[in-house]
C-alpha cells in the first residue's frame, strides 16, 4: 500500500512580525499590544506552514468630519462622532484591536488643522481608550510632513503604526518614525514593484524593513477587488518565496473604500427594500474584508459593527487552532 | 649632474628619459604621449590623472581622488616628480579628450582588422573604380566600343555581366576618344550584375570615396570612408532637423500623413542633414562631392521611407507594414543626395515596422550573426532594439527609450561634441571630483556617457534617491528649485562652464533617464524571458549605440541600464550601426550579408507580451526594484555607507 504523497507547499520565506502599542512596562501607557505577521504559509492553509498571528480588526476614527460620513454609519455611530475620544470609545466597544485615527481634518479641503490640534485628537484618543493607535495622514504630501512630526512626538513611547510613506513623500515620516520608535506603513499605488521600492527607499532611508507594514492599497467588492487580490496575492506569494522586501504583513483599509461603494448607501429599489437595505452596507464591508483576508491581509481597518463582528466570525471559523 | 631615468607609458608603450626631479606631465610631453590637461601644469584643473604603476614619485597626490585611488597610485601628471625608473599608466579618461580626432572616426568594433579577417571580409567595395588601357580599334579588331570597355573591364575585375545605362553609353565613343583610350570605369554591385556607372576619363581611381549614413531618429552619423584601403578619413554628426516635427517615428509618420507638403518638409530635412553632412566631411578633407561614389546608409524603417519618400503610415497602424524592407541601389542624385551624380545609394535592409537597417546594421557588425554561443545585443537610441541569438537563430525587440542617451530632451544635454561633457565623477554631493570633455574645452552641455556616469555617481554620493529623487538638503549650493519649480542640480556653474549659464541636470532629466534605462532593460528582460532565458545565459552582452564616445560600462551597470553580470562579458561596441553600413560598403560580400541576416531575423513584439508594463515599471528604480538581480551594485553601495 502506498502512503498519500505529501503534497504540502514548501516555503522559503516568511512574513515578519510586527508588534503594535507599548504597555507601561515597556514605556508606553496601552493595556496590550497587538502583534501581527509571522505566516509562513498562504492564510489559513495551517497544513502547508504556520499561519502566524490571526488577522486584527482596527476600527476608523476621524479627528473631524464625521458629520460627512454615509447617513447609516452616523445613525451607529450617534454622538460619538462628534469627538475622537468618544468616538474611539464606540471602536472599542465594536469590537476594535486597536484605533486607526485618519487626520482628515488637517486635509487642505477639509479643515486644514494644524499640527498640534491633530496632536491633540491624538492624546485625546490615547487617554480614552487602551488599544494600540494608528495614525494615517491625510494624504497630501506637504500636509503630512506639516503635522506627523507633532502627533508623533505626542504619541511618542506608544510604539504606534504610522502611515503613511510613498514614493515621493517618505523621508519626512521615516525619519520621525525612526526619532519616536513607531512603526511605518509604506503605500503604493496597487503595483508590486512600487510596493517593494517604497521599502527599498524606507530602508535606505535607515528604518528597519521588519518594522514596517505594507498598504497596497485597497478597492472595496465591485470597485476592482480583483486586481487588488491579485496584486497583494502576489505580494505574498513573492514574500514567501523569499524576497524580504515584500515579506511584511499587509494592512487593508475596508471600510473606507467599502462604504464609498454607491451599493452600500442604496436608496430602495426593485429588490432592495426599506427592510434590507441597511444590511448593505454592512454585508459590502464584510465581503470586502473576507476576500482581502484570504489575499494575505494581516490589519483590516473597519467602520460597521455589524461587519467587524462578521469578519471576526469567519477569522475565528477559518483559524485552525480555533477549530482544534 | 642630475640622475636620468627611464618611464615607460602605457598603454602606448613609449619610453622616455628625464632628469630626476621632472614632471610626469613634462616627461610624456617629451615623448609624444598625450596627457589630458586643461591648466598647463599648474595641478588644479585635475585633468592629468596618471597610475603609477612601478617606481618611486614624490607629490601629485592631491585632493582630486579619492582614498582608493591613491592606493591605486593615482597622481596628478604635472605635480608628480620622478624619482626613479617608472611604469605610468594613462588610464583611459585621461587619454580621451586627445581622442577624438584620431579614435572617433573608427568605431571600436572595427578596430582590430585581424577579426574582420576571420569573417571573411576582405576590400571589394560596392562601387569599385577600375583604370584601363584600351586598345585602339583597328580594321582586324572592330567590335563596338562597348564591347571593347566590357573585354578589358571583365579581365580586370573578374565579372561579366554588365550592365550600362543609356547616358552613358551615349557619351562612351566621345570619352574614350578624347581620352585616348585611357579611362576609369566606375563599376556599380547589383547583384548578379555590374553595373558601368560612369566612364571617366584619365587615371581616377585615386579618388573613390564613400559615405556611410547612420541616419536615427535623433542623431545622424556619416563617416567618409576610403574605398581604396577602406579606412574612415573622418566623421560628422548632427542632429535630425526632423526634430522639429516631432521626437519619435510615430509622431514624424503622423506628420508626413497629414499631407504631401508635410511628407516633402520631413524628405527634405533628412536629405538636406544628410547633406550638409557630406559637404562638411568633403570639405574638410578637400575632396569634391563627385569624388563620392557610392553612400551605404543604414536608418531605422520610418527614417528609410521619409527619406526615400515611400509612404509610411501603415508603418504606425497595426500590423506594422512598411512599404519595403529590401530594396536594391538608387541614383543617390533621385534621392536629392549630393554626390557624385552617378553615384548610388545603397539602402541596407530592414526587417520590420519597428525594426530597421540600423539595427541589421548592428548585427552583422557587431558578429551576433556569426556566434557560436548565445549573445545579446543592445543598441541604445531613441528606441531601444535588443537582439538575442546566434549563428542560428536572431530575435530582435525593440522599445521606445525616448533620446536621453542621445542628450536630447535634456536640459543641459547635447551630442558628444565639443564641449560636451563625457565622463564624470563626483567626490561628494558638493563637489566635481573632475570631468572631462569631448576635445577638452570648457564644458557647455553633457552627453549620453556623461549622463550614465552622473547619474551613477549622485547616486553614489546620495544625491538621489533610488526612484531618482533629488534630495534637498544634501547639497544646499548646487540642488535648487530652477525654473518652472522644478529641482535641480548644478554641475557646473557659469563661472566655470564655456557658456553664460551654469550646466545643470533637472529633476525631468533623471526621470527622462530613469525611463529611457527602465524601457531598455525591461524589454531586454522580456525578451530573454520569451525565450525562456537569464541573462546568465549569454555569453556576452554587447552594447551598442549613438553614445559618441565611451560608455562607461561600470555605472550604464551600476544605474540599471545594463544587467549586473560579470564585466568581462560587458562590451561595449560604439555605433554599430554605422559599423555596418561601412563594411557593406567596403564589402560586397558583407553586403549580400546583411541582407541574409536581415531575412533571418525574427521580430518580437513586445506591445504585445503582458510582462512588460511590469518589468518597465520594476526596472524604473536605480538600479532595480528587484535588487537581488545586482548583488556587485548592492554590495557597492553597502560598502559606500560602511565607509
Amino acid at each position: 500500500m502506498s502512503s498519500i504523497p505529501d503534497v504540502s507547499e514548501k516555503w522559503s520565506g516568511q512574513v515578519s512580525t510586527v508588534v503594535i502599542g507599548a504597555t507601561a512596562d515597556e514605556g508606553g501607557t496601552r493595556g496590550r499590544t497587538v502583534t501581527i505577521g509571522g505566516a509562513g504559509a498562504l492564510p489559513f492553509l495551517a497544513f502547508d506552514g504556520a499561519i502566524g498571528n490571526p488577522p486584527v480588526i482596527a476600527v476608523e476614527v476621524w479627528d473631524s468630519g464625521g458629520q460627512t460620513w454615509p447617513e447609516q454609519l452616523r445613525d451607529t455611530y450617534g454622538d460619538a462622532l462628534a469627538g475622537p475620544g468618544e468616538w474611539a470609545k464606540k471602536g472599542v466597544e465594536f469590537g476594535a484591536d486597536l484605533i486607526c485615527l485618519r487626520l482628515m481634518g488637517a486635509h487642505p479641503d477639509s479643515g486644514d488643522r494644524s499640527g498640534d490640534q491633530c496632536a491633540e485628537a491624538v492624546k485625546e484618543i490615547l487617554g480614552a481608550v487602551d488599544v494600540p493607535l494608528i495614525i494615517w495622514g491625510c494624504g497630501v504630501d506637504e500636509k503630512d510632513n506639516e503635522i506627523l512630526p507633532a502627533v508623533s512626538a505626542a504619541a511618542k513611547g506608544e510604539n504606534c503604526l504610522m502611515g503613511t510613506a510613498r514614493e515621493k513623500n517618505y523621508r519626512t515620516i521615516v525619519a520621525v518614525c525612526l526619532a519616536d520608535k513607531h512603526k511605518l506603513i509604506t503605500e503604493s499605488p496597487l503595483d508590486i514593484n512600487i510596493a517593494k521600492q517604497v521599502n527599498i527607499l524606507c530602508a535606505d532611508a535607515g528604518f528597519p524593513l521588519e518594522d514596517t507594514v505594507i498598504f497596497p492599497t485597497t478597492g472595496a467588492l465591485g470597485y476592482g477587488i480583483e486586481y487588488v487580490y491579485s496584486i497583494q496575492e502576489r505580494g505574498r506569494l513573492a514574500g514567501l518565496r523569499g524576497d524580504k522586501l515584500l515579506g511584511q504583513p499587509v494592512i487593508c483599509d475596508v471600510g473606507f473604500e467599502a462604504w464609498r461603494a454607491k451599493e452600500a448607501k442604496a436608496p430602495a429599489f426593485d429588490t432592495v427594500t426599506d427592510e434590507n437595505r441597511r444590511q448593505w452596507g454592512p454585508m459590502w464591508e464584510s465581503a470586502t474584508a473576507m476576500v482581502l483576508l484570504q489575499s494575505g491581509a494581516e490589519l483590516l481597518i473597519m467602520r460597521d459593527p455589524v461587519a467587524i463582528e462578521n469578519t471576526k466570525k469567519i477569522i475565528e471559523r477559518f483559524t485552525p487552532s480555533a477549530t482544534a | 649632474m642630475k640622475k636620468t631615468y627611464k618611464v615607460l607609458f602605457d598603454p602606448e608603450q613609449v619610453e622616455a628619459e628625464a632628469p630626476s626631479g621632472t614632471t610626469i606631465l613634462s616627461a610624456a610631453a617629451k615623448a609624444g604621449v598625450f596627457v589630458n590637461s586643461l591648466c598647463g601644469g599648474d595641478g588644479v584643473c585635475g585633468r592629468c590623472r596618471v597610475i603609477v604603476r612601478k617606481g618611486k614619485t614624490s607629490g601629485g597626490s592631491t585632493e582630486f581622488f579619492t582614498r582608493e585611488e591613491i592606493q591605486q597610485g593615482y597622481i596628478l601628471a604635472c605635480q608628480g616628480r620622478i624619482e626613479s625608473d617608472l611604469v605610468v599608466e594613462i588610464p583611459p579618461e585621461t587619454r580621451l579628450a586627445a581622442a577624438p580626432q584620431q579614435v572617433e572616426s573608427e568605431v571600436p568594433l572595427l578596430a582590430d582588422p585581424s577579426k574582420l579577417a576571420g569573417r571573411g571580409i576582405r576590400l571589394s567595395p560596392l562601387v569599385r573604380k577600375t583604370y584601363l588601357q584600351l586598345s585602339r580599334p583597328s580594321l582586324d579588331d572592330n567590335v563596338s566600343d562597348l564591347q571593347r570597355l566590357e573585354q578589358a573591364l571583365g579581365g580586370a575585375i573578374d565579372r561579366n555581366n554588365f550592365q550600362m545605362g543609356l547616358k552613358v553609353t551615349r557619351r562612351l565613343p566621345h570619352v574614350l576618344r578624347k581620352a585616348d583610350w585611357k579611362v576609369t570605369a566606375v563599376t556599380g554591385h547589383r547583384g548578379p550584375l555590374t553595373e558601368i556607372i560612369e566612364i571617366e576619363a584619365g587615371d581616377t581611381t585615386k579618388r573613390n570615396f564613400c559615405i556611410a549614413a547612420d541616419i536615427g531618429t535623433t542623431t545622424v552619423v556619416c563617416h567618409l570612408v576610403d574605398l581604396r584601403d577602406g579606412q574612415s578619413l573622418g566623421r560628422a554628426a548632427r542632429y535630425n532637423s526632423q526634430v522639429a516635427y516631432g521626437a519619435d517615428v510615430i509622431r514624424r509618420i503622423i506628420h508626413a500623413t497629414e499631407s504631401p507638403e508635410n511628407e516633402t518638409a520631413l524628405r527634405e530635412a533628412i536629405v538636406s542633414d544628410v547633406n550638409e553632412l557630406i559637404r562638411e566631411l568633403t570639405t574638410k578633407h578637400r575632396l569634391s562631392t563627385g569624388d563620392i561614389s557610392v553612400i551605404s546608409a543604414a536608418g531605422n524603417t520610418t527614417m528609410m521611407h521619409l527619406m526615400l519618400a515611400l509612404p509610411p503610415e501603415n508603418i504606425r497602424k497595426e500590423p506594422y507594414t512598411g512599404a519595403a524592407y529590401h530594396l536594391p541601389p538608387f541614383r543617390a542624385a533621385e534621392v536629392g543626395l549630393q554626390i557624385n551624380p552617378r553615384g548610388l545609394l545603397y539602402c541596407l535592409p530592414c526587417v520590420a515596422g519597428f525594426v530597421g537597417a540600423d539595427i541589421v546594421s548592428g548585427i552583422y557588425a557587431s558578429g551576433l550573426a556569426q556566434s557560436d554561443e548565445v549573445r545579446m545585443l543592445i543598441d541604445i537610441g531613441t528606441n531601444g532594439e535588443i537582439v538575442i541569438g546566434n549563428k542560428e537563430f536572431l530575435v530582435c525587440a525593440s522599445a521606445s527609450a525616448g533620446p536621453a542617451f542621445e542628450g536630447a530632451e535634456c536640459k543641459g544635454g547635447m551630442r558628444a561634441t565639443r564641449g560636451a561633457i563625457d565622463h564624470i565623477r563626483l567626490h561628494d554631493p558638493q563637489r566635481v571630483l573632475h570631468y572631462s570633455t569631448v576635445g577638452s574645452v570648457l564644458p557647455i552641455g553633457i552627453c549620453g556617457t556623461g549622463y550614465v556616469d552622473l547619474i551613477a555617481e549622485m547616486l553614489r554620493v546620495d544625491l538621489i534617491d533610488k526612484t531618482g529623487q533629488l534630495k534637498e538638503g544634501v547639497a544646499s549650493d548646487r540642488v535648487r528649485t530652477g525654473e518652472f519649480g522644478e529641482l535641480e542640480y548644478v554641475v557646473v556653474p557659469a563661472s566655470r562652464s564655456g557658456k553664460d549659464a551654469d550646466i545643470t541636470i533637472t529633476q525631468g532629466d533623471i526621470n527622462n533617464i530613469l525611463r529611457a534605462k527602465g524601457a531598455i532593460y525591461a524589454a531586454a528582460s522580456v525578451l530573454l524571458k520569451a525565450l525562456n532565458m537569464t541573462f546568465d545565459d549569454l555569453a556576452e552582452i554587447m552594447v551598442a549605440g549613438a553614445f559618441g564616445n565611451f560608455l562607461n560600462v561600470g555605472n550604464a551597470v551600476f544605474i540599471g541600464l545594463l544587467p549586473d553580470i560579470p564585466r568581462d562579458r560587458l562590451r561595449f561596441v560604439g555605433n554599430a550601426s554605422i559599423a555596418g553600413a561601412k563594411l557593406a560598403a567596403i564589402c560586397t560580400h558583407c553586403y549580400d550579408e546583411v541582407f541574409d541576416v536581415a531575412a533571418r531575423t525574427t521580430y518580437f513584439e513586445l506591445s504585445t507580451a503582458p510582462t512588460f508594463m511590469d518589468e518597465f515599471v520594476s526596472a524604473c528604480f536605480f538600479p532595480h526594484t528587484n535588487v537581488q538581480l545586482f548583488p556587485r551594485v548592492m554590495g557597492e553601495l553597502e560598502l559606500g555607507k560602511g565607509g
